[in-house]
């Protein structure tokens, strides 16, 4: 365990470049530091665990192979999800789209408002809203639920967003006010 | 409307939610506002929206993924389908994995073998002065509470119980959570989750506590109160309480090294606390529409952490503090 705490002392770019010196520690001490985060924007992006998973160790091992190419211009996070955001968004594209929410389940969601509801049932409701938001996200296209997960869930900075997308400012304001909108249209029944 | 101004309407309000109106945007917003209570529903449920969002459950990537990734990119290496690039591929690494395997498969059978020889040679040994299944029925030793922290670890004086009621105990709570997890505390905490009340008991250094609560800070205008009672190690029928307890004074609490010191500010808080500013809270959604200064967007619960803090080491002394959340009534 010493190198953990020896490694975990370091910044990403002293990190990056013992990585770069071919030290598997540094690596791996990288990886320790980034997973739980990229996997949880990943998997909010692509709505399941097991591809969120794969797609993760995906952005990991390519990350690794091309590091002796990275020169530090950018942060290593927004390196490393930039890659991972594409490998999800790229990912989503290329499978089959899910089912639109269903009335039931839009009439389901009208029943949650209710917030001073005390009863043991208060938090499998609760649960049950939560169930609606993610199907709800999963509902928007690649680029909107990207910028909107980004923002709202991983309270990214409209410049990192753009760094991470690799998009206009312009562009990340403009898909993000569209991703809300739709997001809202689609919860309406849920958020009056 | 038209397409054009919906999507005007839409940036708008979109700009208004993370702060980012020029004052010319902020007039017009004010005077659609003022006249179209529809729009304030909209910038209201968009709110509430992103309210939701923000407190969407962070989960943990599975176990195992760091030594998974190595593997992959060892298969790669050994498979030569990847370019030579970083530590793991390094051709003198992968000689040396091979020498280490090779040694390994020599050295293994002679250590099993010098192994077996010493047991007969050597004298037998009497038995060690284990516990006898008696005595450990005659003692009287209740089973200890099993605490999360890292044990052999030193104590300081804080140990204390947060209560904290709220209109929204789920949001406030999956926040908490949410924090604990940011802060890396996830393995120092034991979560407990009822109908009714929702607590995270953790042992861990004071000053994993003291960041933990300058994080939550954000959550107590979510607050109808607050109350922390601080447990006197010495004599633990006695409990310190102090009622509307504020992050900052939790943070003074928990780094004190001593006793005596920690004990002063805690009478001082539970002498001259004032109650909580209720009318901090969220605004209700309401039948009229609010002004623009009522509108003023909460700091987000969560921040997205810039730099990564180094993590407080196992060694580091403990302190003991359970967040108890509960409905207001």
């Amino acid at each position: 365990m010493n190198w953990k705490l020896k490694h975990l002392r370091l910044d990403d770019e002293a990190l990056v470049k013992q990585c770069q010196r071919g030290d598997s520690e540094a690596m791996s001490c990288l990886i320790l530091r980034y997973q739980d985060r990229l996997y949880n924007i990943i998997l909010k992006i692509c709505n399941n665990s097991d591809d969120a998973a794969e797609l993760t160790q995906d952005t990991f091992v390519k990350v690794i192979e091309n590091i002796g190419s990275f020169r530090q211009k950018s942060s290593f996070y927004t390196w490393l999800f930039r890659v991972g955001v594409n490998e999800a968004i790229n990912f989503c594209r290329r499978r089959f789209n899910a089912p639109l929410l269903t009335l039931e389940t839009a009439a389901a969601a009208a029943a949650l408002t209710d917030k001073t509801d005390n009863d043991p049932a208060a938090l499998a409701q609760q649960k049950e809203i939560i169930t609606l938001m993610t199907e709800a996200i999963g509902r928007l296209d690649e680029d909107h639920r990207a910028v909107l997960v980004l923002r709202d869930i991983e309270q990214m900075s409209y410049t990192q967003i753009a760094e991470v997308l690799d998009i206009e400012l312009g562009t990340v304001k403009s898909r993000l006010s569209r991703a809300r909108a739709m997001l809202r249209e689609l919860l309406e029944t849920v958020l009056i | 409307m038209t397409d054009k101004s919906k999507i005007e309407l839409d940036e708008l309000l979109s700009g208004c939610l993370d702060d980012q109106l020029t004052q010319r945007q902020q007039t017009e917003l004010k005077r659609l506002l003022a006249h179209q209570p529809e729009i304030a529903r909209q910038l209201e449920a968009l709110r509430r929206q992103r309210e939701l969002l923000g407190a969407l459950p962070v989960e943990a990537a599975p176990k195992g993924l760091a030594d998974e990734v190595k593997a992959r990119l060892e298969r790669k290496m050994i498979l030569g389908d990847a370019a030579v690039a970083g530590a793991v591929r390094s051709r003198g690494a992968l000689v040396r994995r091979r020498f280490t395997a090779a040694a390994a498969m020599l050295l293994l059978p002679l250590a099993l073998l010098a192994g077996v020889v010493y047991r007969i040679l050597t004298p037998p040994q009497t038995a060690p002065n284990l516990p006898t299944a008696k005595s450990i029925l005659d003692s009287d030793a209740s089973p200890a509470v099993v605490a999360p922290a890292p044990t052999a670890v030193a104590a300081l004086p804080f140990d204390g119980e947060l209560i904290l009621w709220t209109e929204r105990p789920m949001l406030v709570a999956q926040s908490i959570e949410k924090q604990i997890f940011l802060k890396g505390l996830e393995h120092q905490t034991i979560p407990n989750r009822t109908a009714e009340v929702m607590t995270f008991q953790m042992a861990c250094p004071a000053e994993a506590v003291a960041e933990l609560m300058e994080a939550m800070a954000p959550v107590w205008p979510q607050l109808s109160d607050a109350r922390l009672a601080l447990r006197d190690a010495d004599s633990p029928e006695q409990t310190l309480v102090i009622e509307h307890i504020l992050p900052t004074q939790i943070q003074t609490l928990a780094r004190q090294t001593a006793k005596m010191p920690m004990l002063a500010a805690a009478r001082q808080y539970a002498a001259t606390n004032p109650p909580l500013n209720v009318g901090d809270k969220a605004p209700a959604a309401s039948d009229t529409p609010p002004s623009l200064e009522e509108l003023s967007i909460p700091q987000p619960i969560l921040a997205w952490p810039q730099a990564e803090a180094p993590a407080a080491t196992a060694a580091s002394p403990h302190v003991r503090l359970t967040i108890v959340v509960r409905r207001s009534q």
